[in-house]
């Protein structure tokens, strides 16, 4: 089923259609959200207050936009509000919380390395980073849900890069 | 363009994928949580006025054929024999309702549907309604010009004629629920009718049936059209939305 339908059904209150952008698009905005802050029950937390928002703020939305980039902008928005209560106090402290993609001890700590190097970048330039390299989003489609000016994106990613080869610098080499 | 080193050293770091039963907790969540969309109040009057549009000039035009056959036979046939064809005939009143009650049941149709403000099963009661209103009034019309023509008992066909009539009618609702074609539904209550034309045809039947007592009779329109209500409440159920779509093997999911 095309998703202009899917849209078209659960905002005529299609629960079965509801259930099915849930079902697609879920991973995506989870893995968004662990890499964002870090942590992964404040993330499963954040994706079912993402879809929450999302089917309360359906009838309002304009098809103009991708669903793709609408849900990730209420991901943006909901994280920003739960890093404005908690100051992201909790970030440091649930490293252990991620599993990582291999078990090999060389490898865990290229990646908690890889981690704490996204971590490190300015919450913009992270944005923009995870946008760009961990879901594969065009320029365009980054200023979409992070409603600021492509430029602004350009930027962003530009010094994002520049930090992560930085504190990089080793793992690259490898 | 992305930087690939730096993409393959990112990629180091993956989060665990969510299980679904996390995906189905999210999903209890928000169904839970949402908030059910208002459609403006539209009137039982303003429903069924819109519905009458929807009917096929063929119901009319089978109904008005109905009527004058009828009057013409008691015209020409004697005063039994035009109650006996009344009560074979008015199943053929059901058979024309089944294409007008149905045809918004359809799965072609159903991407339509959800989209309007009026359910499918408000549709399907207005056009109950509208056909079983209407169909009595061709009844009442057709014994009232008979009895003119002919010195038939007009109570003893009204009753006789509301037996068969509602009988039909639960035998169509009832195929409505197992057969998903208009043709296998009206098939149905055309054996039906077939049967009570065999029955009415034979004398020594009919003698009897001309020959039970009203009140048995009255008793049987009174178990009949409840009967056909507890229909209509089993059926009605099966109207919603999803449940046609589902049924109908219409791929919207």
């Amino acid at each position: 089923m095309k998703e202009k339908e899917l849209i078209y059904r659960a905002k005529c209150g299609n629960k079965d259609a509801l259930e099915a952008i849930i079902e697609k698009y879920y991973s995506d905005i989870y893995s968004f959200l662990c890499r964002r802050i870090g942590d992964k029950s404040y993330a499963e937390d954040l994706t079912q207050d993402v879809f929450l928002k999302f089917s309360v703020s359906l009838p309002q939305y304009k098809e103009q936009n991708k669903l793709k980039s609408y849900l990730f902008a209420i991901a943006v928005n909901s994280s920003n509000d739960y890093f404005r209560r908690n100051k992201e106090e909790l970030v440091e402290n649930n490293f252990d919380n991620v599993s990582y993609k291999t078990q090999f001890e060389k490898e865990l700590e290229k990646a908690q390395a890889v981690k704490n190097a996204v971590m490190s970048l300015s919450p913009k330039q992270r944005d923009v980073v995870i946008l760009r390299y961990y879901h594969d989003m065009k320029i365009k489609e980054i200023a979409e849900v992070l409603s600021i000016p492509q430029a602004t994106v350009k930027t962003q990613l530009y010094r994002g890069e520049k930090n992560l080869k930085n504190l990089l610098k080793g793992e690259l080499e490898d | 363009m992305i930087d690939k080193q730096l993409k393959e050293t990112l990629l180091l770091y993956q989060v665990e994928k969510p299980g679904s039963e996390q995906i189905e907790k999210a999903k209890q969540i928000v169904l839970k949580n949402e908030r059910p969309i208002k459609a403006p109040y539209i009137s039982a009057k303003r429903v069924v006025s819109s519905q009458i549009q929807t009917v096929s000039n063929w119901f009319w035009l089978f109904s008005l054929m109905f009527v004058f056959a009828v009057v013409y036979l008691s015209f020409k046939i004697n005063n039994q024999l035009t109650t006996l064809f009344l009560c074979g005939a008015t199943p053929l009143l059901s058979i024309a309702s089944v294409p007008v009650v149905l045809s918004n049941i359809d799965a072609s149709r159903m991407e339509l549907e959800g989209t309007c403000l009026i359910k499918p099963q408000t549709v399907f009661s207005a056009k109950m309604l509208i056909c079983g209103c209407f169909d009595l009034i061709v009844i009442i019309i057709t014994l009232l010009f008979s009895s003119q023509l002919s010195e038939i008992n007009i109570v003893r066909s009204a009753v006789l004629g509301l037996i068969s009539f509602t009988a039909s009618s639960f035998l169509c609702l009832g195929a409505s629920l197992i057969f998903k074609t208009q043709v296998a539904i009206s098939l149905v209550s055309a054996l039906y009718a077939v049967v009570v034309a065999c029955f009415v045809s034979m004398n020594f039947l009919s003698e009897k049936l001309l020959e039970i007592k009203m009140p048995f009779l009255v008793l049987a329109v009174v178990i009949n059209s409840a009967m056909v209500y507890a229909m209509y409440s089993v059926a009605i159920k099966n109207y919603s939305f999803e449940k046609v779509a589902k049924r109908f093997g219409n791929k919207i999911f």
